[in-house]
């Protein structure tokens, strides 16, 4: 075993999965000194408190594995894995094991996101105007289709992939021209790749892109990222909450009443963007769990902390470079939102994650050391 | 411009209302109806106008109004009024600006900054919207309202509370129907665009697309290109250089 310091790893929360007496959070470790990636599984019990952590090396024993599917057995979104050095699905539960063969063997490139939907695994493979989306059913069947609509590359990239019912959504960023949402849908043995929103959704360059996503009994919640000017943008800005319903439309949850090829859109929430306020914002993650006898979504809100883009047709939006103050907010009905007090230290860094716990709300972010496990509790009242 | 002149567009307006016709005779009571209100504000006289109309609503478009003194009075004297701030590329409308100004005076427009003209006013535009409530300002690309003017027409009026049925919308096509669609009688010659008095269909088609990149070629010596803040407050609103709805109707004509 190496030794490492604490400032050689990188430490970023990616999941947290919640349930009735506990969860498990996924960590992404980066050695700095050799860009090696491993993953960190951590139990976490009712109230949010780790009591369990297992670092996956990257040649698991039978004891790694083992350990891995007793902390992941009850949350099956963590029991398939893209391996970040290889850009290859890997399937814990045998369940997925025949796709997951079939979707490595179709792959032509490293894949970057995977999804299940609708009883398949499907990945993008690639990253420019080659990329391709391919499907692989449990028996083994792959379909695939050419991802060109989604003009990756350059300054595009693809940030969001997550089913919704008959739908497979894609989001895609792009700093000049705002975000663009595609669905992919089957049909007659083939997928077909249609747009849902293009232009940041109407709102063009101020819709830099969708930075988190979450699956609510409403539909697929999604948050946007905002990115202004150098000398700041003007008018009615700020991140935006988009819902898109199990039909593909979308609709505004809170942001800027706008005309749009899809029809009018006005708010659900009488809030302007950013949650009332303009700023370089992003929302960074969604969750949504049982609070006070009901249902609750929760958001976190992060200002822009990076340095202002000089120009925009070069830009690739990052959204490590969203590290500033944290808001955070709950809703019952997604219309009327409530501000969450906390106490979250100011240099907590990236906010990645979150999760409702028993009587707190679990907030994953970044952190260094090998040992850590960058996950904080906000008490809920 | 005279003040006569700047007048026109309220004496027609006036005798439309007054008598419901706009003739030498009906602009004359016009004119003795305003000069009987000198004492009052624009305001007053419009809040007047706008009783005379009830349950109807005013539209107030003169470009003169796009000053910061302008849109906050009329945000304080109407605090009800909704905005509605309409955009156009701005290469466009530089080439548009420049074609319109470019032989007035004996040095032409050389002097003039058209770039930064529609950099300011879009900025002003956009500052403004942003002290109203969101529900009282909307943006709109003016050249969607060519490339698909139902569509654009039918989300104004459900913004705006009013009717969104075929006949509402067909009649919004027509705005040569409408009384001051053409010149202004004698005593009132004027009092509109000049362009849509003297064309004043509604010429719906394709918008040829124009690149945000390339240079500035209306200038005497171009530039290379947009000053970096006016790219910015372009993708702002949603300009680049594939920058234009592309329209369901492809029979359409093309509008220059």
């Amino acid at each position: 075993m190496t030794s490492q310091s604490n400032d050689s790893v990188h430490a970023q929360m990616r999941q947290i999965e919640t349930g009735q007496t506990g969860g498990v959070a996924r960590v992404e470790q980066t050695d700095l000194t050799t860009g090696d990636i491993t993953e960190l599984f951590v139990k976490l019990a009712g109230a949010g408190d780790a009591t369990a952590t297992l670092r996956v090396p990257a040649q698991p024993d039978a004891m790694d594995l083992a350990i891995r599917d007793a902390i992941t057995g009850d949350h099956p979104a963590l029991q398939v894995g893209l391996d970040p050095q290889t850009g290859q699905i890997s399937a814990q539960t045998p369940a997925w094991q025949s796709a997951m063969r079939g979707l490595n063997a179709a792959s032509t490139g490293p894949m970057s996101h995977f999804a299940f939907w609708d009883q398949r695994l499907c990945a993008v493979c690639g990253d420019g105007p080659d990329a391709k989306i391919v499907c692989a059913q449990d028996d083994g069947q792959v379909h695939e289709i050419a991802a060109s609509a989604l003009r990756l590359g350059g300054r595009r990239a693809l940030t969001h992939m997550q089913a919704l019912g008959p739908r497979l959504i894609l989001a895609v960023g792009d700093a000049v021209e705002g975000f663009g949402l595609f669905a992919l849908s089957h049909a007659d043995g083939a997928l077909t790749l249609t747009d849902i929103a293009d232009r940041g959704a109407f709102r063009f360059s101020l819709n830099a892109l969708i930075s988190a996503a979450c699956q609510t009994d409403a539909g697929l919640l999604l948050g946007t990222a905002a990115l202004g000017t150098p000398r700041g943008a003007v008018g009615h800005w700020g991140p935006e909450l988009i819902l898109i319903s199990a039909d593909g439309t979308w609709d505004l949850v809170m942001g800027q009443p706008r005309f749009s090829p899809q029809g009018l859109k006005l708010p659900a929430s009488a809030l302007t963007p950013g949650f009332g306020l303009p700023g370089n914002a992003a929302i960074q993650a969604i969750a949504q769990g049982m609070w006070q006898g009901h249902v609750q979504t929760f958001v976190a809100v992060q200002g822009f902390a990076g340095s202002p883009p000089a120009n925009r047709d070069d830009l690739r939006p990052e959204l490590l470079e969203y590290h500033g103050a944290v808001q955070l907010f709950v809703s019952a009905d997604l219309q009327d939102w409530a501000e969450v007090p906390h106490r979250l230290p100011a240099d907590i860094g990236c906010i990645s994650a979150l999760g409702v716990g028993a009587d707190a709300l679990l907030v994953g972010h970044e952190g260094f050391g090998p040992h850590t496990v960058p996950l904080s509790h906000v008490p809920l009242p | 411009m005279s003040v006569d002149s700047r007048l026109a567009g309220l004496k027609r307006t006036v005798a439309e209302l007054l008598s419901g016709e706009q003739t030498t005779e009906t602009v004359g009571a016009a004119q003795r109806w305003i000069e009987a209100r000198a004492h009052l504000s624009s305001a007053a006289i419009f809040a007047e106008l706008q009783r005379m109309i009830s349950p109807r609503g005013l539209v107030e478009k003169s470009p003169t109004n796009t000053r910061p003194d302008a849109l906050a009075r009329i945000r304080d004297s109407f605090p009800d009024a909704v905005f509605l701030h309409v955009t156009r590329h701005p290469r466009a409308n530089c080439r548009s600006q420049h074609s319109v100004y470019k032989d007035r005076g004996p040095e032409g427009d050389q002097a003039f900054d058209y770039e930064q003209h529609w950099r300011r006013r879009n900025r002003l535009c956009l500052e403004f919207g942003a002290t109203l409530p969101a529900s009282q300002y909307m943006l709109l690309h003016g050249e969607w309202v060519f490339e698909d003017p139902r569509t654009v027409f039918a989300q104004i009026s459900e913004w705006l509370g009013l009717r969104t049925d075929d006949t509402a919308i067909d009649a919004m096509m027509r705005p040569e129907d409408s009384p001051y669609a053409k010149i202004g009688p004698a005593g009132a010659f004027g009092g509109n665009n000049k362009g849509f008095m003297a064309n004043p269909q509604l010429r719906a088609g394709r918008i040829p697309k124009v690149p945000l990149a390339g240079p500035l070629d209306w200038m005497a010596e171009p530039a290379a290109g947009f000053d970096p803040k006016t790219r910015h407050l372009a993708h702002q609103l949603g300009y680049g250089w594939d920058d234009l709805p592309v329209p369901q109707d492809d029979n359409i004509q093309e509008v220059v």
